[in-house]
Parts: C-alpha cells; sequence; structure tokens
C-alpha cells in the first residue's frame, strides 16, 4: 500500500534520477536532497497560493504595527510547522542507510546538499507570507486608491497641519467641510505648503508615501476611512505616489480647488 | 581445485538434476573464467528464469532441459575465455598477520593473551570457543575494530602495493557481518545498489553485480521486500550478499548460524565455502561460531580460544593426526551399565556420560566399525554416531 501511495506521489523523472543518484553518486544519494528539494518547491509554490488565498481583514492593514505583528507571528509559525517538521523528517530519512567512508569532495558536496535543501525547507516560510503580502498589497493599493480619491477630491489633506482645524469630539474633518465651514485664503497658503511636502515625498519614494502619525494625512482622518477601526492613535496610509503625483501636478485640479476655496 | 574439476562438477550437479546447485556454479565459473559482461549478464538472466519459473511453480522438464544446455553452453564460452586470455589468480596471500597481541578488560577481569595468527585469502578460519572467551574480541583486533594493547598488527597483501596505506582504508577494505544485524531500510535492492556504489561499482556495471548477487545467493524472491517481511535465514543471506558484492578480500562473521535452522545454515555456508574459494577473488573469512561440527565442515583453519588463550590454531585437516586415541560421541536410549557391557572387549574403552549423549574414548586402533559392531552385539540402536577423532569438539566434552 505504502509502495503504490509512492509510485503516485513519485513523478518518473524524479524516480529516474533517484535510480541514477543511486548508482552513480551514492553520497548525494543517501542525503535525499533531490525529493527534499523537489517536494519543499511544489509546497512553496501551493503554499504561495493558500497565503493569496488566505482570509484577510483588509481594514487591519491600515494599522502598521498589525500588519508588522501578524508577520512575526505568521514567521512562527510557518517556522515551526514546517522548517522544524521537514527538518526532523530528512534527518530520519538519513539515517536509513549506514554512512561508511567519504572524502573530502564527498563531504563538501554533501554539505552543499545539506544546505540547498535547508535552504528549500525554509521557501515553506517565505512563499506563504510572499502570497499573504502580495494579496495585502495589491489590496491596500486598491483600498488606499479609493481613500486617495476621497480625501482629494474632498480637499481634505491640507488641513492636517493647521492646529485650529483639528478634529475634535464632534465631527471629523470630512465632516466640517461637507457643511461647508468658513475658508479663507490662509487655507489656500497652507494647502500649498502641504503640497509642497508630498512633492519632497514623491521625489523619494517612487511607489508609495507613507503616512506617518504626523502626516497630513493621518491627522485630516482620524475616523476615516470606514473601514477604519477605532484606533487610538492615528492610523497609517500607504498612498500610491503616482496618484498623488499626477494631483500634484494636475493644473485643472488645482483651479478647481482654489476657486472652491476662495469661494466657498 | 583447477578449471577442469570446476567445470566436471557443474556438469555433474546439472546432469544429476540439482538444478539449482548446478546454476550457482556455474556463476561461479563464468564469474571467475569468463571474460566477457556478457556471458555473466546471460547466466544472471538464466538463474532469474529459473528462480521466477520454480516459483510459479511453472518449471517444466523442457524449461528445465532448456536451461541447462544454455549453462553447457556458456561454461564452454567461459572456459575458452579463460584459455584465450591466461587469467591469472590471487593466491593465497596472507592479508592479516598477528603477533603476540594482547589484550586486557580490567573491569571484567578478561584478557587475552598472546594471540598468533595468520589469515589467508582463499582460506576460512573457524573460531570456536565456549562465550565470553574472547573470539569477538580476536576478530574486533584483527580487522582493526579495537585497539590491542601489545603484540603486532600487519597487513601485508595491502601494504605491498600501497605502503602509506592507513587504517581508515583499511577498514574499508573489510566486510563485517555482526551478530546482531542492524534493520535495512527501504527496498532491499536498493541497500545492495546503495553498497556496491559506495565501493566504486557504478552505473550498469552496478547493476549487474547487484543481479548477480541476488541470483548467486537465492534471493530472487525477496529482492523487492523490506527487511520486516524475511526469516532470519534470509536476513542473514541478505547480509551476506550485501558483504560480498563489492568483493571484499577480508570478510568477518561474527556467530552467523545463531539464529538458521538446518537448511539455512547448510545454503549459508555452502554459498560460503564457494565464494571464498574463487579462483579471481578469493577471499579470507574468519567465521566466529558455536557450531563446532558445521564449522569444521566449511573451514579450512581452526582457531579454538579458551579464557582468551588460543588452544589450537591450525589446518582443520591436520588436528588430531598426533593423537594416540580415538574419540567417538554417541546417544542411544540404553543404560550406562549396558554400555560398559556392549564394550567390555574393548580394553581401553572409557565411556562417559554427557547428559543426553555419551562419549567413548579408545585406543587409536579401535575403528569405527568396532565400536558400531560393540553395540550391535548388545542390541544397542544408536540413535547419533559422530567420529569425533579430528574434530575440536574433543576439546569442549566436559
Amino acid at each position: 500500500m505504502l509502495s503504490k501511495i509512492q509510485n503516485f506521489l513519485i513523478p518518473s523523472f524524479l524516480k529516474r534520477l533517484d535510480f541514477w543518484l543511486l548508482t552513480h553518486k551514492p553520497h548525494i544519494w543517501r542525503t535525499r536532497g533531490h525529493f527534499v528539494v523537489f517536494y519543499c518547491l511544489i509546497a512553496a509554490f501551493l503554499l504561495y497560493f493558500l497565503g493569496k488565498m488566505y482570509p484577510q481583514n483588509f481594514a487591519d492593514f491600515y494599522d502598521g504595527d498589525y500588519v508588522k505583528n501578524n508577520s512575526v507571528v505568521l514567521y512562527l509559525k510557518s517556522f515551526l510547522a514546517f522548517t522544524s517538521v521537514g527538518i526532523i523528517m530528512w534527518w530520519y530519512s538519513i539515517q536509513k542507510f549506514s554512512y561508511l567512508r567519504t572524502n573530502f569532495l564527498h563531504f563538501l558536496t554533501e554539505i552543499g546538499i545539506y544546505t540547498l535543501g535547508i535552504c528549500s525547507i525554509s521557501l515553506f516560510i517565505f512563499s506563504f507570507d510572499h502570497g499573504y503580502s502580495y494579496r495585502q498589497a495589491f489590496q491596500l493599493e486598491k483600498n488606499s486608491r479609493e481613500d486617495s480619491l476621497w480625501i482629494v477630491d474632498n480637499g481634505l489633506f491640507c488641513y492636517g497641519y493647521m492646529p485650529h482645524f483639528q478634529p475634535n469630539k464632534e465631527s471629523n474633518l470630512a465632516e466640517y467641510f461637507k457643511k461647508g465651514e468658513n475658508l479663507d485664503a490662509m487655507l489656500y497658503n497652507r494647502q500649498a505648503i502641504v503640497f509642497n511636502i508630498l512633492k519632497d515625498e514623491v521625489k523619494d519614494n517612487n511607489d508609495y508615501i507613507s503616512t506617518s502619525s504626523t502626516d497630513a494625512f493621518s491627522y485630516s482622518h482620524w475616523e476615516y476611512p470606514k473601514n477604519q477601526k477605532n484606533y487610538t492613535r492615528p492610523p497609517q496610509y500607504q498612498v500610491p505616489a503616482d496618484y498623488v503625483n499626477k494631483i500634484l501636478t494636475n493644473d485643472t485640479f488645482w483651479k478647481q480647488e482654489e476657486k472652491r476655496l476662495k469661494f466657498k | 581445485m583447477d578449471i577442469n574439476n570446476r567445470k566436471q562438477e557443474v556438469q555433474w550437479l546439472l546432469s544429476s538434476g540439482n538444478l539449482e546447485s548446478g546454476i550457482k556454479r556455474a556463476m561461479d565459473f563464468v564469474k571467475d573464467f569468463g571474460n566477457t559482461k556478457q556471458t555473466i549478464v546471460e547466466i544472471v538472466e538464466l538463474s532469474n528464469q529459473f528462480n521466477t519459473n520454480k516459483l510459479d511453480n511453472q518449471l517444466t522438464n523442457d524449461l528445465k532441459q532448456q536451461i541447462t544446455f544454455k549453462v553447457l553452453q556458456l561454461l564452454d564460452q567461459a572456459e575458452q575465455d579463460f584459455f584465450k586470455m591466461q587469467k591469472v589468480g590471487k593466491g593465497n596471500e596472507t592479508v592479516i598477520l598477528l603477533r603476540g597481541i594482547s589484550k586486557s578488560f580490567p573491569t571484567n577481569r578478561f584478557h587475552l593473551k598472546n594471540i598468533d595468527a595468520d589469515f589467508k585469502l582463499g582460506e576460512i578460519t573457524g573460531i570456536v570457543g565456549p562465550n565470553a572467551n574472547g573470539k569477538s574480541t580476536f576478530m574486533r583486533i584483527a580487522v582493526g575494530e579495537l585497539l590491542a594493547d601489545k603484540g603486532e598488527l600487519e597487513y601485508p597483501y595491502f601494504k605491498k602495493g600501497n605502503p602509506k596505506i592507513n587504517w581508515d582504508t583499511l577498514k574499508y577494505l573489510v566486510a563485517y557481518v555482526p551478530q546482531e544485524l542492524p534493520r535495512w531500510q527501504g527496498q532491499l535492492k536498493d541497500n545492495l545498489r546503495y553498497e556496491a556504489a559506495l565501493h566504486g561499482i557504478l552505473g550498469h556495471e552496478n547493476e549487474l553485480e547487484v543481479n548477480y548477487i541476488i541470483e548467486r545467493l537465492g534471493l530472487t524472491r525477496y529482492q523487492n521486500a523490506t527487511w520486516s517481511q524475511l526469516s532470519g535465514g534470509y536476513k542473514l543471506r541478505f547480509a551476506l550478499a550485501k558483504a560480498l558484492i563489492w568483493k571484499p578480500l577480508i570478510l568477518v562473521l561474527d556467530e552467523p548460524l545463531a539464529n538458521l535452522d538446518v537448511n539455512a545454515q547448510t545454503l549459508v555456508l555452502n554459498d560460503l565455502k564457494d565464494l571464498a574459494h574463487s579462483f579471481l577473488n578469493p577471499i579470507a573469512v574468519l567465521i566466529s561460531s558455536q557450531h563446532i561440527h558445521e564449522i569444521e565442515y566449511v573451514a579450512d583453519n581452526i582457531i579454538v580460544l579458551e579464557e582468551g588463550e588460543i588452544k589450537y590454531n591450525g589446518k582443520r585437516s591436520e588436528y588430531g593426526i598426533t593423537n594416540e586415541f580415538n574419540i567417538f560421541e554417541f546417544s542411544c536410549s540404553a543404560a550406562p551399565i549396558d554400555l560398559e557391557e556392549a564394550f567390555a572387549d574393548i580394553s581401553s574403552a572409557k565411556i562417559r556420560s554427557h547428559g543426553y549423549y555419551f562419549s567413548l574414548k579408545t585406543d587409536k586402533t579401535v575403528s569405527t566399525n568396532q565400536v558400531l559392531m560393540a553395540l550391535q552385539g548388545k542390541n544397542i540402536e544408536p540413535e547419533y554416531f559422530r567420529d569425533i577423532s579430528r574434530s575440536v569438539k574433543q576439546m569442549f566434552l566436559s
């Protein structure tokens, strides 16, 4: 029964390789490295997709600490679940065959095979996490874009630095703005300053602009967006740089904004 | 045994209907005297054909005749190859030489004292003696497994071509079959392939040698089995296959007969005798055992160890030649007093009881016939009878 399962699980090319190593390179064969590398690659590939499919709460992504902590837990779990078990199983399979005599070249080859095998086993960790992160980043970008659009469309990003416009218990800036509160020239100037800061950030970052707790975006949207949980401190956004850049260089937008701020 | 005698032996086995033994010896013949791999491949295939058909109960007389005919053809082919190539065998060169070896284990007050011994290619040396009298210690020292406290240990055959040969290499050249066989993992055939490959037998040659040893030792039936599916006898035979596949010059077997039935013992010892006396690849075999008669059957030399000392070390055939007495052992249902009466006419006869059997010591002039006649004269039927006048067994009679 066991041999039937083995026959099913081992592809013919791997059987041929195994036989060739057995009858030509016994020192490599005994390490079982070829099986370890092959099945680890398959497992890594499957885990990558599993990572992508893994249920995720995208609201959590706004909290940088959560993502970071979650990754650490994920790494530890992966290590315990796969690496340790993989290494123990490999060690057991090596014990099956008695070790005779080896020369230095064989010794080095074996060390190389073992290293390759351990790296292959470690792929489990990265593949799952990479799949998980890929989806995270993809979804984050989508959410960030939507949020950024909303933020920019509502002209909110400029108010964060203004102490007298800090949000309070009663209302946040979005509602403040929707209610049509008075805005003056100072606001417009202040907006320009914030844009200049953003421009600098765009120069330095090609992909995303990280909004730290001191950033305009964060302060401006303490309770935004709708997915956001009740945090004790401002969340962080990953705003696509190209989007921000488009806005910063969009004259039509500026004119509309100027018009809106001045005459509202 | 020269090539003609070897050929006649195979022909006799085949003609007398003992095809199994005949094919085995033919395989030895082809291996020793043939010169092409093709002849070895063919004899292996014939053996496989014979064994698989036998297992399937499809061995017809026609098939037997066909196989016999082909085997004889291969014998002729190998013989022609031999005379064409003028192959030279290795001869009886000394591989291990021990002089004045001593070893002490103060914790159990055991001492191996002043041991001298030579081991030669193509000779089987039986090491016998009671338990815990130094047999294993002696063998382990001889093959470099254990360091002696005193004495000289040399390997003249290996040093001849390579004076700088080291211990590591020497140990690599010794095949060792321990008393407690370690469990094999995976397929048995893979284990044999692995062992052969580790000793430099690679590729097609690896497959050929593995198939050869499987057929030669009659392991066809279990070649794809696992260790747990084997009986004690087959476990030993596979261990022997693993030891012999890379054609070692020294083979050490520690109590191999301990757990074998009579048939298995006969098979193992016959194979061992044939393979050790190979023309092309003779082996120096060291075999320890409590089965004195069985060991005497195959051994060229006997070493008797008692309390760490050598009591006898020499040719098996020469033991007891100078004795002035004969010793017989037998068992029967008669009372000792009846036996005294039976042997009353043999003045020198001394009977001793050893529990379930008796020993009879007489003058050298008393023959086996006389003893049997004496028993018959009193209507005593022996259930078992053996002349041990030339056997080291007499040293173990209490």
